[in-house]
């Protein structure tokens, strides 16, 4: 026969582990008095239709030393003897688990109560059932999970007030401004009536929400609207957006931020479940692109994960989700009919949204595309501007590429688009396929030389032997030789690489430097690869040395002279060099010396 | 005025959002501190890159970012968290398989040697049986792996083994490629249901239920679970192998606008990315897609469920393709035999090359069970 056991559960572990992981702040005690409290008076509301619910927290300072207490009372559904056996004392159970259609209630965790003993050390409840017949019952719960329970002869009206005395070091939550503040955080847009107590004052917390009012105008919608933003964020927004959604029963106000936001930051939106504040860091409720505005709104419907920061990412909530991306694309698609200039300022600030939208949605793009900006080596223009000089979009698809190039691009006057940042390259090859009348033209930075300035053929004749040398001395380092005639002529060489040929002589760096073990497995990677990616250098002719170099005619020095340029080149650019760049560097330094010492002791001779 | 440079760089690699290019972001700060022999800097600048680059599906750069990074903590051994070192090690040796070009003894060298490393660390071989049975079912040897998997369940979990869904999905993986396609629809249960996640599952096990779901003939749930998944996993690089298998379901059932939307989108992404792997899947898929549509056998829109026009078999298509591919019209206007053929053409190449290096037939087997479930006849 087997003995059968129970568990021994010590709730004040358990207590400690909710006031401390769990709930977000102490103070959320608070929130789930309240949430109970509404709870109740729903479900008395569902038993009674017309029934008028209200809330009231009531602060007492303490007489005579003794530690301040609060009274929340209700006049909601009261719980009979045998329903707060059942729930109350059952650690995890709700009464609203099984009962009811569950989505008509805000708590879904049966944990709430338990959180008082964050800052109590006995809770009292009195409560008395709306059921008929039952009479009035007083429990009293202790945080060494001892309960008591007895009939009270008292008539009382159905609902539920609960007392509770602070713990010392808790005082400050009992002060009514605190009490105030919190209830009003967690519960100004509630339909149901909430009063702080204290004293002989009464204050209401109640607002509703501005989604919920009526205004005469569009322009005093907005303006009660940012006034609201800047209550609630404390930032004077640059727009506000009403949402809208019916599935997920959605209501709400996006708010455009007035500073660029970076692609990286993830906007966490204030959430109202039920008109009860749920999260001041609610996530996942709009579309990636839409990391320019923060909101808040209010669902009847999305169900809360437990962490309560986000909702369960269900069809209902991507649904959702495109419906609210839905109002936001509107407001902009509105923008760009209707005003111009406003339009303007707020790509200004979010173009990179709104790229990351004219991405996805084709009709979009459309109407957006001419607007928004780019980097080019003339400076940042939008692709109408571009367009209206350039018939061909000719672009270099990474930054590193970019600035390679930029410079030397500008004083040859040609206009040259940065593809490397976010979204960039795919929106401008995106261009073809939505207008079949306009072109784009990837440049291969290495390529970029092939438009400057050919060399007359007397000129290539006289600079064969130069550039056969230079050939011969760069290819070992995976480095072609080219000669043009370009601007600005101080500049004597340009050195290009493209970003798969950085990569492996990365990966060829590396490798110098791994053991046997690794270098090993870069092999594998670099066989791996396309082999035929070089770099290039290209000498200037209309500079100086390097036309004296043409006329060198002792091949050694020109070939000297070719190993410095590249190291030169590649110090230009940051590069960081390979080890036998820096052997070359090292040579080539100590023969420049050589050199000198050699034509001064000549010259004294 | 260089210092600047650095910071300057750091700053652009912090706010690019995660892909390609905060990694050559990254790769640019490296090179400058590199430059300026700022090693501690270097380092974690390459501790960054290297997550950066396996959560976005370029295990190439995290692997040399790693060989370096790995030299560094060698010998500056009192500075280094083994813990940090270690995980980062298990992602390394995970990317490994998928470079046909590394030998398959040279692999399971470097899972020996993290073995070491795992052991003078004070760790349980937890992780690198695991790594090991994993690495070797992606080579194919599947007798090899189910032989390891007993070792690593009776080692103990001190912190360095994966979370519980990825080690689930790990089993549903092993299962599904080892045709037990009931028992890995089991196993995945928790995790479909909900009760098992983390930041990369249920994406990864919503694309690994997809052939075990097809070979039994559940369509319709292959279907859910794959507009399911698509919706998860369409934004990051690191999912490219589900993303295929999604692109299989679409092409199995003839849904041609949603076939068509998810190979364009995700061609840049099979070009790009640095794990062989997932490339041969995306091309495998991708190639069964194009040979049916060459075919005229895919549906106008993917809606229409009732009736299966038969569309007269056309030779051309409009689709944005990134001008990296090799075969890119500016007029986006591509003859669908040429490029169904380019991209069968690659997948055999690289599902020939796998089967040299693992030696065994598994990568070729997988490509034709491609065609298989995707409906298509191999010529």
């Amino acid at each position: 026969m087997s003995d059968e056991h129970k568990f021994q559960v010590d709730l004040g572990g358990i207590i400690d582990l909710l006031s401390n992981h769990l709930y977000s702040g102490p103070e959320v005690f608070l929130r789930e008095l309240l949430q109970n409290a509404v709870d109740a008076i729903t479900a008395h509301a569902q038993a009674l239709s017309g029934h008028v619910g209200s809330v009231q927290f009531e602060t007492i300072p303490g007489k005579r030393g003794l530690p301040p207490t609060l009274v929340v009372a209700d006049n909601g559904i009261g719980l009979t003897s045998e329903e707060i056996h059942q729930f109350l004392s059952t650690i995890g159970r709700s009464s609203k688990r099984e009962s009811l259609d569950r989505d008509d209630f805000i708590g879904q965790f049966g944990i709430g109560l338990l959180s008082c003993f964050v800052v109590a050390d006995e809770i009292t409840l009195i409560t008395r059932s709306v059921k008929p017949g039952q009479p009035a019952v007083e429990w009293k719960g202790r945080a060494d999970g001892t309960y008591s329970l007895r009939t009270l002869d008292r008539e009382l009206a159905p609902g539920t007030q609960v007392y509770l005395r602070a713990k010392p070091g808790r005082e400050a939550m009992f002060d009514a401004d605190f009490v105030f503040e919190h209830v009003k955080k967690f519960g100004r847009h509630l339909p149901i009536a909430v009063d702080v107590v204290a004293g002989s004052s009464k204050r209401p917390i109640n607002e509703p929400p501005p989604w919920n009012q009526s205004y005469r105008s569009d322009e005093e919608r907005k303006v009660a609207y940012l006034e609201y933003g800047n209550e609630v964020f404390g930032t004077h927004f640059f727009d506000a957006i009403p949402l809208k959604s019916e599935i997920g029963g959605i209501d709400g106000i996006a708010f455009v931020l007035p500073h660029a936001a970076s692609l990286a930051t993830k906007q966490s939106h204030r959430v109202y479940l039920k008109q009860m504040l749920l999260s001041e860091t609610g996530e996942k409720l709009l579309p990636d692109w839409a990391f320019f505005v923060k909101c808040v709104i209010n669902t009847h419907v999305l169900r809360p994960t437990a962490s309560r920061e986000s909702f369960y990412d269900d069809q209902r909530l991507a649904e959702a989700r495109d419906n609210l991306g839905d109002c936001l694309r509107n407001y902009l698609v509105d923008l760009a009919r209707n005003d111009r200039q406003r339009l303007d300022q707020l790509i200004d600030l979010h173009f990179l949204a709104i790229k990351s939208l004219a991405v996805e949605d084709d009709e979009f793009y459309k109407l957006f595309i001419d607007y928004l900006p780019f980097q080019t080596s003339l400076g940042q223009m939008t692709l109408g501007e571009y367009l209206k000089q350039h018939p061909i979009v000719k672009y270099v698809r990474t930054v590193d590429e970019f600035r390679q190039v930029a410079g030397v691009a500008a004083a040859q006057d040609f206009c040259l688009m940065n593809g490397g940042y976010v979204h960039d390259t795919t929106l401008l090859e995106k261009l073809p396929e939505i207008f079949p009348d306009r072109q784009v033209e990837p440049v291969d930075v290495s390529e970029l030389t092939d438009s400057f300035e050919e060399l007359t053929v007397n000129e290539h004749d006289q600079v064969f032997d130069l550039l056969r040398t230079a050939d011969q001395v760069l290819r070992r380092y995976g480095c072609q030789t080219e000669i043009r005639k370009f601007q600005p002529e101080q500049l004597p060489t340009l050195y290009t690489i493209s970003s798969e040929a950085g990569f492996q002589r990365n990966l060829e760096r590396t490798r110098e430097q791994a053991d046997d073990l690794w270098s090993g497995v870069l092999d594998g990677l670099a066989a791996s690869r396309t082999p035929l990616a070089t770099a290039q250098l290209c000498l200037n002719y209309r500079n100086r040395l390097i036309r004296r170099l043409v006329d060198v005619k002792d091949m050694s020095l020109v070939r000297k002279a070719i190993e410095m340029l590249y190291v030169q080149a590649l110090l230009l650019g940051h590069y960081p060099l390979r080890s036998e760049e820096l052997k070359l560097m090292g040579d080539g330094l100590l023969g420049l010396i050589e050199l000198v010492v050699d034509g001064r002791e000549k010259e004294r001779e | 005025m260089s210092q600047n440079r650095l910071e300057e760089l750091i700053g652009e690699a912090l706010s690019f959002p995660p892909g390609l290019q905060k990694i050559e972001a990254f790769e640019r700060a490296i090179a400058e501190a590199d430059v300026l022999g700022e090693a501690d800097t270097a380092f974690k600048l390459r501790s960054d890159l290297i997550e950066s680059a396996i959560f976005n599906g370029q295990g190439d750069r995290a692997i040399v970012a790693f060989a370096a990074y790995l030299k560094h903590a060698d010998q500056n051994w009192e500075t280094i968290n083994p813990h940090d070192l270690l995980w980062k090690y298990k992602w390394i040796l995970n990317a490994l398989p998928g470079l046909p070009q590394i030998s398959k003894s040279k692999i399971l060298d470097m899972v020996s040697d993290m073995s070491r490393r795992v052991e003078s660390a004070g760790y349980s071989q937890r992780p690198a049986f695991y790594i090991r049975w994993r690495v070797l079912a992606e080579m194919g040897d599947f007798e090899a792996a189910a032989a390891d998997i007993p070792k690593w369940r009776s080692e103990v979990k001190d912190g360095l083994q994966d979370c519980e869904a990825c080690e689930t999905n790990a089993e549903v993986n092993f299962s599904a490629e080892t045709l037990n396609n009931e028992q890995a629809l089991e196993i995945a249960r928790p995790i479909l249901t909900g009760k098992l996640s983390c930041t990369a599952i249920p994406q990864n096990t919503l694309g690994n239920v997809i052939r075990p779901l097809m070979r039994l003939g559940r369509i319709d749930d292959a279907v859910k679970i794959a507009e399911r998944g698509y919706r998860m996993t369409s934004k990051n690089e690191a999912f490219l192998t589900k993303v295929s298998e999604f692109l299989l379901v679409a092409t199995h059932t003839n849904a041609l606008v949603r076939a068509k939307r998810i190979f364009s989108k995700h061609a840049i992404w099979a070009l790009k990315t640095g794990c062989y792997t997932r490339r041969l899947r995306f091309n495998s898929v991708a190639s069964a897609f194009l040979k049916k549509l060459a075919q005229g056998k895919l549906k106008e829109t993917s809606s229409e469920v009732s009736e299966v026009k038969k569309r007269k078999a056309t030779s051309s298509v409009r689709m944005q393709l990134p001008s990296e591919h090799p075969l890119y019209q500016p007029d986006a206007r591509y003859d669908i035999p040429v490029l169904a053929g380019w991209y069968q053409n690659e997948a055999r190449k690289l599902a020939v090359q796998f089967d040299q290096r693992n030696g065994n037939r598994y990568a070729t087997q997988c490509l034709k069970e491609t065609y298989d479930l995707a409906g298509v006849e191999q010529d």
